[in-house]
């Protein structure tokens, strides 16, 4: 017996092995496998999609507790650490897992890569179809598909505007965002699912296309190998999950061609379990994650930041350090956890919640890091490793808040630095020697693993080639996050879903030349 | 043969807070056992306990059984990191405040004191992992939400 959610199919409930077929098989549902997905299917393809994460439909995740979409739309409660290798900080990298990937706990951010990035690309890189020019019309008509749209000033918390006060101040004023929203009403809890179902994410932009034009999406099924001989794949095979960890019944799929989409984390993974990462192949290498910091700063009046678009504004004037601040706003519970002290001391922090403003920063990170497959769990061993410049960017971005919020008339500042006693005042701050803080005491998260089987023009130095397709195979491509070519410094479902489109467009146009299975 | 429900019903009928519009949540099973959930009950009561004492029982028996169900629904990794650092708090704090016993031996006001010693060494990574998890289920309850000023109103409200 089947259960079926919305169109999807959840294959928790299958108590049988399960034998499939389908032109195409898309694994991985998020940014990149779904919009690949839509268009084939739209082409006229039997394609089918499959998913490991369950289906929370959009509705019924906008109104989960925080926690609760934690636990279930988030990959592992959100606690997965990539380990910092030398001078690195630890850094704890965040995924979604369920119908529509990660994009569905996005905070809406939609910016192009910024044009000098391209322009190493196709210079440094020999990717010359992705320049600006190039990608415009996989950008537009993804921009059309997700209803991106800039975020009004109205929109913008206090949190923002207050570090909005202090950036003019100091000369980089803050810019407005482009984020994948209809009809927003500004409650800041996007990463947790919206209760407007206003945030375009793939389930919601993608999905009922991909539905209405034949395609199958069946949730809950962990797909373990990729079947193949000769260079050429006949299809898939792995598990449906009758819960977490819980293998169920065996689960088949023959197919003519295979597109891997699990993210820039298993991507990898399930290339190298199928024997498409030989030794010395750069699959699992070349990772970069975007290092993130945030710094929270008490006001003496109400601020509140969660009564608006969760993100709003960003700036880039500091791309020369390899830097860009970002708005952003976190639960009040996650606020509260991460104050010093216990007891009465921290009850008295955890009261500043409605004073506490916060924005964040992101380095455009060199890395580089790299993605081993565990032998025995499910989850990859991460390894990350900071050169020095993201070095230096890290210390520049933290700097940078706390120096704009001061500016903007802050009381106390609250420093990513582990094992501090408390908030820092103006003066505190400016005597406190960040600059030694070891980098393994310094708080660090990161939304943004790419660059694992990374886009280029040979098998020495990518994982795939220009159109996405694995080398040395014939009919096994990747199209997600895991193929971006480089770090962006903005970030990045926006590129992964034009990159994933441009992907599916050229396998749509030399369908007909596939080899057959 | 197919079962298709129908899209997720308009109102919510259940009393069951594990059921969402007809979508029901709640693990099969708790993903601590009994001994772990009690001791992040202990940790929880210091770390939320205000001048005048520890939070209310009923809302760390809320707390506990919501723990169980969320560690209910992740892979055995990062249950196993729970468990690491909850051990560290529990087992290794209380030498830190030169007390030779586990946290459970310590009344609340010692526990307070020996998860700040825990802080300010060089183990407090374990202690922000389960403060963490434990921050982010506590602050739910409405209560302890309210008591922070955590309104979560959006913008139009
Ligand atoms: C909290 C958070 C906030 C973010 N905010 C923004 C933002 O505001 N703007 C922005 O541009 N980007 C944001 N991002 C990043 C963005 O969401 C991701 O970069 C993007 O979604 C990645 O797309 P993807 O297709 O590579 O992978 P994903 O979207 O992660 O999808 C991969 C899917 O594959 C599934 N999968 C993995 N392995 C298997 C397997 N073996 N079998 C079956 N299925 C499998 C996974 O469960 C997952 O659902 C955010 C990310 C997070 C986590
Ligand atoms: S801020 Fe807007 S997009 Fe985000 S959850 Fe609230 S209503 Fe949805």
């Amino acid at each position: 017996m089947q259960a079926v959610v919305s169109g999807v199919v959840e294959g928790r409930h299958e108590t049988r092995p399960v034998a499939l077929e389908a032109d195409v098989v898309v694994v991985g549902s998020g940014a990149g496998g779904m919009v690949a997905a839509t268009i084939l299917a739209e082409a006229g393809l039997d394609v089918l999609v499959l998913e490991e994460g369950g289906y929370v439909p959009a509705a019924v995740h906008g109104k989960l507790r925080q926690s609760q979409s934690l636990r279930h739309v988030w990959r592992e409660g959100g606690m997965t650490l990539a380990l910092g290798l030398g001078a690195t900080p630890g850094v704890n990298v965040t995924m979604g897992r369920g119908v529509g990937g990660s994009s569905v706990v996005t905070g809406g951010v939609c910016l192009r890569v910024p044009e000098a990035i391209l322009a190493t690309w196709s210079r440094e890189l020999g990717l010359t179809a992705l320049t600006p020019e190039g990608l415009d019309p996989y950008y537009r008509e993804v921009e059309a598909a997700v209803h991106v749209e800039q975020v009004p000033e109205e929109m913008q918390s206090r949190s923002t505007r207050l570090f909005g006060i202090g950036a003019a101040k100091l000369g980089h004023p803050i810019r407005p965002i482009g984020r994948n929203t209809k009809g927003c009403h500004g409650c800041g809890r996007c990463n947790f699912g919206c209760p407007e179902q206003a945030k375009m994410s793939v389930d919601l932009a993608y999905l009922p296309r991909l539905l209405a034009a034949g395609g199958r999406v069946w949730s809950d099924c962990l797909v373990e190998r990729i079947e193949h001989e000769g260079g050429r794949a006949r299809g898939v095979r792995g598990r449906l999950l009758a819960g977490p960890g819980r293998r169920g019944p065996r689960l088949t799929v023959r197919a003519r061609v295979v597109l891997v989409a699990c993210g820039g984390v298993h991507s990898p993974v399930l290339l190298s379990a199928s024997g498409l990462a030989p030794y010395g192949s750069q699959v699992g290498e070349n990772m970069t994650l975007h290092p993130g910091f945030r710094v929270f700063a008490t006001f003496d009046e109400p601020v509140e930041g969660w009564r608006g678009a969760l993100q709003s504004a960003y700036t880039d004037a500091f791309e020369r350090d390899h830097v860009t601040l970002m708005s952003l706003f976190i639960p009040g519970s996650v606020i509260a956890a991460t104050m010093p002290g216990a007891g009465a001391a921290l009850m008295r922090r955890a009261r500043e919640v409605p004073y506490v403003a916060m924005f964040g920063a992101m380095v455009h990170d060199e890395g580089p890091g790299a993605v081993w497959r565990h032998p025995f769990g499910r989850e990859p061993v991460l390894l990350y490793r900071m050169s020095e410049a993201d070095r230096r960017a890290m210390y520049r971005g933290i700097r940078l808040l706390g120096e704009t919020f001061f500016a903007a008339g802050a009381r106390r500042l609250y420093l990513p630095v582990l094992g501090l006693d408390g908030p820092l005042d103006a003066d505190g701050f400016r005597r406190f020697e960040l600059e030694r803080v070891p980098p393994r005491r310094i708080e660090c998260s990161s939304q943004h693993p790419l660059g694992s089987v990374q886009m280029g023009t040979s098998a020495a130095t990518s994982g795939v080639d220009p159109d996405g397709k694995l080398w040395d195979t014939r009919n096994v491509f990747v199209c997600d996050g895991s193929v971006v070519p480089t770090s962006l410094g903005v970030n990045p479902q926006l590129t992964i879903m034009a990159m994933a489109t441009r992907i599916a467009q050229s396998l749509r146009d030399r369908w007909r030349s596939m080899p057959l299975r | 043969m197919s079962v298709v429900r129908a899209e997720a019903p308009a109102e919510e009928a259940s009393a069951d807070p594990y059921v969402v519009l007809g979508w029901s949540s709640r693990a099969a099973r708790p993903g601590l056992s009994a001994p772990w959930r009690r001791r992040a009950r202990l940790v929880a009561e210091a770390l939320f306990s205000t001048d005048d004492g520890p939070p209310p029982a009923a809302r760390l028996d809320w707390l506990e059984e919501d723990l169980g169900d969320f560690f209910g629904h992740l892979g055995r990794r990062s249950r196993l990191v729970f468990v690491a650092c909850l051990a560290t708090i529990y087992f290794v704090a209380p030498l830190l405040a030169w007390r030779l016993c586990t946290l459970g031996a310590l009344d609340w006001r010692a526990r307070v004191h020996a998860i700040e010693r825990l802080e300010r060494s060089a183990l407090s990574i374990a202690l922000l992992g389960a403060k963490a998890i434990l921050s982010i289920v506590y602050f739910e309850h409405p209560d302890a939400a309210r008591e922070i000023g955590w309104t979560q109103q959006c913008k139009l409200s």
